[in-house]
């Protein structure tokens, strides 16, 4: 589950922490792939893990689409609240439109597949997301501090200027980087639509928990993202199985506000404000 | 030379308030007094934000929480007391007020970005908070008597409210308080240098934008005779203020009020037009539209210089 | 406005106070004085925007010679539709309004059943030459789940577009918003999808114009209906199964649940667990853990329709398997039906209709399930289908039996009337709770078990389509 929630939120973390783009449209392109999940299995029986390769070209493209309408209309970061709020309107309500608001759930063959380690029930599919999930942090943790491609990204968010003089070009990487994002938030959205069921209100219900994970994390640091999705969902679990399941969510946002009283930077310490 | 347009704008601005408070005797349609009552409520939830998100530049998102206080606190009263929502709603306001003073404290731990999260949270740990709490109906639909109050009475007062808090953010705007905000929104540490009580303004802000939040939340109920969690403490009615200023234009004064005069009626008239769910769609082209065309906000095109 | 000065001399307080307290002053006499004129002025406006209602006096004395009334309400309706203003010029058509929540939390509800199921109603009425001989329009506004937006929607219906009548929303909160409203202005209509529990219940008290249909169960106090909305089970648990121990939870839009414990309690079971969760829990796996450790007879689900496939999703990961597992809503859905497979059989749950007898011999039900599966795409239907439908198919018999549009002539109609619904026979109570009772199960909602993924009423044994299982097979 940790590692779920650590790719869920990652998408937005790199987005906001890099590039400080608030895209809050993020958690909609999670339940888009979700959705897209479910119509390639129900209509043509595709396994989910096909469906990650067709979710990622599409959503890269997407995101390149959307990241150059907003350089083209070189939109400041207050605006980019409202207009990150007004795409995901347009694909909250379009999903609605297309697919009525009905809840859906995807089963597939290993759904219901679990381990017992000792006392604790380890479902398959959860493991796997969070494999995936761990494994495409990694990846991301390699690209960004062991690559040249990495360095130069983070060159350029520490001093901008610097780092154009020394031939990085922010106008390549940047689009690069923002389809990156966006394709991890559909990854993570095909494995949410495995675990959990959706309707198109799912974005707005989980943007609270995403931007959580984000800022528990703190921005644009990807071990933090992997820290954070742990501890949160490790939160959650045990709440759950204490108290009333009710408090559990409650829990875990004391505990964000707790960690930001005394870190506010976020687990990391590392921000790129 | 401007003093004659001054004394014209103003007389022209009084003839509007007072038709307007004249509306509902006029025969017009119930429909449009309750679009226009919904209208005024966002307008005075807008103002009231404007004043710590616009002037300083604190994105509170986290108006719904103190909202909703206001909301449930008159309603308990009304269920269980009787006592009228117009009564309880100053108090209401109060309570929220003393409420954002005292999370403020934590919550101005944080800057910026931070800053939001942290409010929006407030909105989810008082949802989840008043869903569990019996004693509050324990997440279930309650239904405050409407004491006191008609169609009519809610138009008024939201009026009332809406231009109460037009006149205070002119106080504000001219006052040290309001000098002190938007140096803080310029550079929070330089003002603190050179002598703004920085802390204070920052929770004063806070409290007051609480105490309008409360009281129309407090209102708020009337309108429809129910009350239940997800209908108060609703990220939705958190965001709705921030999108309708920075639309409107979070530097001027009139900003927010256009602001939301625009986004509500058309948020309404968009699903009469297309009576489908597309028009989520089409609201949210329209925002973008709206927002890339003119970033400043749509008040510049009205007021050339009332700009911060 | 336009003083950007530099003046940083602030606001006297003394200017400030005056201001603000005449402002507020003359905000609150203008309050006083709008309630009292509102009290007032309520009167007159009512009468002017309500279409026909001149007409009404007339109505009634030539309503005692049956010969006449024929003559009679062809001119009536040509009155009605001078009066009835929007569009101004003549208006052949019958509009007919409605708040629907197509987006928002009760999106689903909206799309696919009641929407649906309204212009479905619709397109048959007019391929039959419409009502009263006139074509039926429908007028649908989102209301988003949002019991404001609702209000406003329904003031607009009447009092901008004065539509001719008036059907129900979908879900509590916006039903019973609605209801008010229509009260107000005195419209008669009917709603459902209401779930009522104690304090709902209240609210749906001394309605005149409102005749809810609440689940299609019936009775006069609350206790009474909740004892027909969930006694059978209670009854068939207590006496066909040894069951002696129950867990219970309950989602917390609703305290449904917390009444179900009551009742389980009256029929002798002991409760050995029981949980409210919250609208956005998704995970119930460490719920079902808990649930596994109290290891209760029977499990009783009140939680909402996406709750339903991922609770059992969670006790097959924990290995929970009760001998009966009942899901009070949820389990007519596709997610649940399809979504689950294997796992969805042997559910007990609310079987307040079925495509199967006692339903399917009732007049014109074959036929409305071949024409709705082919309208709505599915090969199956829940129980909302038809009963979403039933609002508008009751609405215009109610007209077809008054043979007019005028609303107290329809109020009539709707507290005396027995309809033929796809429910069998339906009445109306008498106030102070209008609500509907369905003849045919005498306003109980029978037992229904999912036996090849599709339910199956199974008690009461006269109602019964085959026999229930007992205990529960170990999830697949």
């Amino acid at each position: 589950m940790g590692g779920l929630y650590g790719l869920l939120g990652v998408g937005l973390s790199i987005q906001w922490g890099v590039m400080k783009i608030a895209n809050v449209a993020l958690p909609a392109f999670t339940f888009l792939a979700a959705y897209v999940t479910f119509w390639s299995k129900h209509l043509y029986d595709f396994d989910p893990f096909f469906s990650i390769i067709i979710v990622i070209p599409i959503s890269f493209v997407i995101g390149l689409a959307i990241y150059f309408f907003l350089h083209v209309t070189k939109v400041k970061p207050l605006q980019m609240l409202l207009v990150a709020f007004g795409f995901l309107l347009i694909f909250e309500g379009g999903m609605t439109a297309a697919w009525t608001g009905d809840m859906r759930a995807i089963s597939t063959v290993y759904s219901e597949v679990a381990y017992q380690l000792g006392t604790f029930n380890i479902p398959l599919v959860r493991l796997l997301a969070f494999v995936v999930g761990v494994g495409i942090l990694g990846l991301i943790y390699f690209l960004f501090e062991r690559t040249y491609v990495g360095k130069g990204i983070r060159a350029i968010v520490d001093n901008r200027t610097v780092a154009m003089m020394y031939g990085i070009n922010p106008h390549r990487t940047f689009p690069a980087i923002f389809g990156l994002a966006t394709v991890l938030a559909s990854v993570a959205g095909v494995f949410v639509g495995l675990t959990y069921s959706f309707t198109p209100q799912s974005t707005f219900i989980w943007l609270g928990k995403i931007l959580a994970i984000v800022v528990l994390a703190g921005m644009g640091s990807i071990k933090g993202v992997f820290a954070a999705g742990l501890i949160l969902a490790l939160a959650e679990n045990i709440t759950g199985s204490i108290l009333p399941v009710a408090w559990s969510d409650f829990v875990s946002y004391i505990i964000l506000i707790f960690v930001l009283l005394i870190k506010p930077m976020g687990i990391s310490g590392r921000s790129y404000e | 030379m401007k003093g004659k347009y001054l004394i014209l704008i103003y007389l022209v601005g009084i003839v509007v308030i007072m038709l307007l408070f004249s509306l509902p005797f006029l025969g017009v349609p119930s429909f449009y007094l309750t679009l226009l009552t919904l209208t005024y409520m966002y307008i005075s939830l807008s103002l009231c934000w404007n004043w710590l998100g616009g002037f300083a530049g604190y994105l509170n998102l986290g108006h719904a929480a103190f909202f909703g206080v206001g909301a449930y606190f008159s309603a308990m009263l009304a269920i269980y007391y009787k006592v009228p929502q117009l009564l309880s709603a100053p108090f209401a306001g109060l309570l929220a007020a003393v409420l954002a003073l005292g999370l403020g404290f934590a919550a101005f731990r944080f800057r910026g970005v931070y800053f939001g999260i942290v409010t929006i949270s407030l909105v989810f740990i008082f949802l989840i908070f008043v869903t569990n709490l019996d004693a509050l109906g324990g997440g279930r639909t309650l239904f405050p008597p409407p004491l006191l109050s008609n169609n009519i009475v809610l138009y008024q007062v939201m009026l009332g409210s809406a231009l109460v808090t037009s006149i205070v953010t002119r106080f504000i705007l001219k006052s040290k308080l309001g000098w002190g905000l938007i140096a803080i929104r310029g550079d929070e540490d330089t003002a603190a240098c050179i002598g703004v009580p920085v802390f204070r303004y920052k929770l004063l802000t806070f409290a007051l934008s609480s105490f309008f939040a409360g009281l129309v939340g407090a209102i708020y109920p009337l309108l429809t005779g129910v009350i239940y969690p997800s209908m108060v403490f609703n990220v939705l009615i958190s965001v709705n203020p921030v999108l309708m200023s920075i639309l409107g234009g979070t530097t001027y004064l009139m900003g927010p009020v256009i602001g939301a005069a625009i986004l509500l009626p058309i948020s309404y008239y968009l699903s009469y037009i297309l009576m489908s769910e597309l028009h989520i769609v089409l609201y949210g082209a329209l925002l973008i539209a709206l927002v890339t065309a003119q970033p400043k906000g749509l008040a510049k095109w009205l007021f050339k210089e009332t700009r911060l | 406005m336009s003083e950007g000065s530099l003046s940083k001399r602030g606001v006297t307080r003394r200017g400030f106070l005056t201001v603000a307290v005449s402002a507020i002053v003359a905000g609150v006499v203008a309050g006083v004085g709008a309630y009292y004129a509102g009290l007032g002025a309520a009167g007159p406006a009512a009468t002017v925007t309500m279409p026909g209602s001149a007409t009404t006096v007339t109505r009634t004395t030539t309503v005692t010679a049956p010969p006449v009334t024929t003559t009679v309400t062809t001119t009536r309706t040509e009155t009605v539709t001078i009066t009835a203003a929007p569009p101004p010029s003549e208006r052949k058509e019958i509009v007919i309004g409605c708040s629907l929540p197509l987006t928002g939390p009760n999106a689903g509800l909206g799309t696919s059943f009641v929407r649906p199921a309204y212009t479905l109603w619709a397109e048959r009425i007019n391929r039959r030459g419409g009502l009263l001989g006139r074509p039926v329009r429908l007028l649908i506004y989102d209301d988003a789940s949002d019991p404001a937006k609702n209000t406003a929607n329904v003031e607009k219906l009447i009092t901008v577009d004065k539509v001719d009548l008036l059907l129900g929303s979908a879900g509590s909160e916006l039903a019973i918003a609605q209801l008010a409203v229509a009260e107000k202005y005195g419209y008669t209509t009917t709603q459902t999808h209401i779930m009522p529990d104690r304090s709902t219940w209240d609210r749906l008290k001394g309605f005149k114009y409102g005749f809810p249909i609440a689940n299609m169960a019936a009775g006069q106090t609350f206790e009474e209906y909740l004892k027909n909305l969930l006694g059978p089970w209670f009854d068939y648990l207590n006496e066909q199964t040894d069951a002696k121990t129950i867990a219970i939870v309950n989602g917390k839009y609703s305290s449904t649940g917390l009444h179900a414990k009551e009742l389980a309690a009256e029929y002798g079971l002991r409760l050995v667990y029981e949980e409210s969760y919250e609208l956005s829990l998704a995970d119930f796996v460490p719920m079902m853990t808990k649930v596994k450790a109290a290891n209760p007879d029977v499990f009783m689900s009140m939680g909402l329709i996406a709750d339903a496939p991922e609770q059992v999703k969670a006790a097959r990961l924990v290995g929970f398997n009760p001998k009966a597992w009942y899901i009070f809503i949820g389990a007519n859905y596709p997610g649940y039906l399809q979504g689950l497979g294997e796992a969805a059989n042997y559910t007990f749950t609310l079987c307040i209709w079925a495509p199967t007898e006692p339903w399917l011999s009732q007049p014109g039900v074959r036929e409305y399930i071949e024409e709705a599966k082919q309208y709505l795409g599915r090969d199956w239907l829940a129980f909302q289908d038809p009963m979403s439908y039933t609002v508008a198919h009751i609405m215009g018999e109610a007209v077809q039996e008054a043979g007019t549009i005028d609303q107290e002539a329809i109020r009539k109609v709707f507290s005396t009337h027995i309809f033929n619904t796809y429910f069998g026979p339906i009445e109306f109570q008498q106030p102070p709770y209008q609500l509907a009772v369905p003849k045919l199960t005498k306003g109980k909602i029978p037992v229904a078990q999912i036996q090849g993924n599709r339910p199956v009423p199974v008690w009461p044994p006269d109602l019964a389509m085959a026999k229930p299982v007992y205990p529960k097979p170990p999830w697949p």
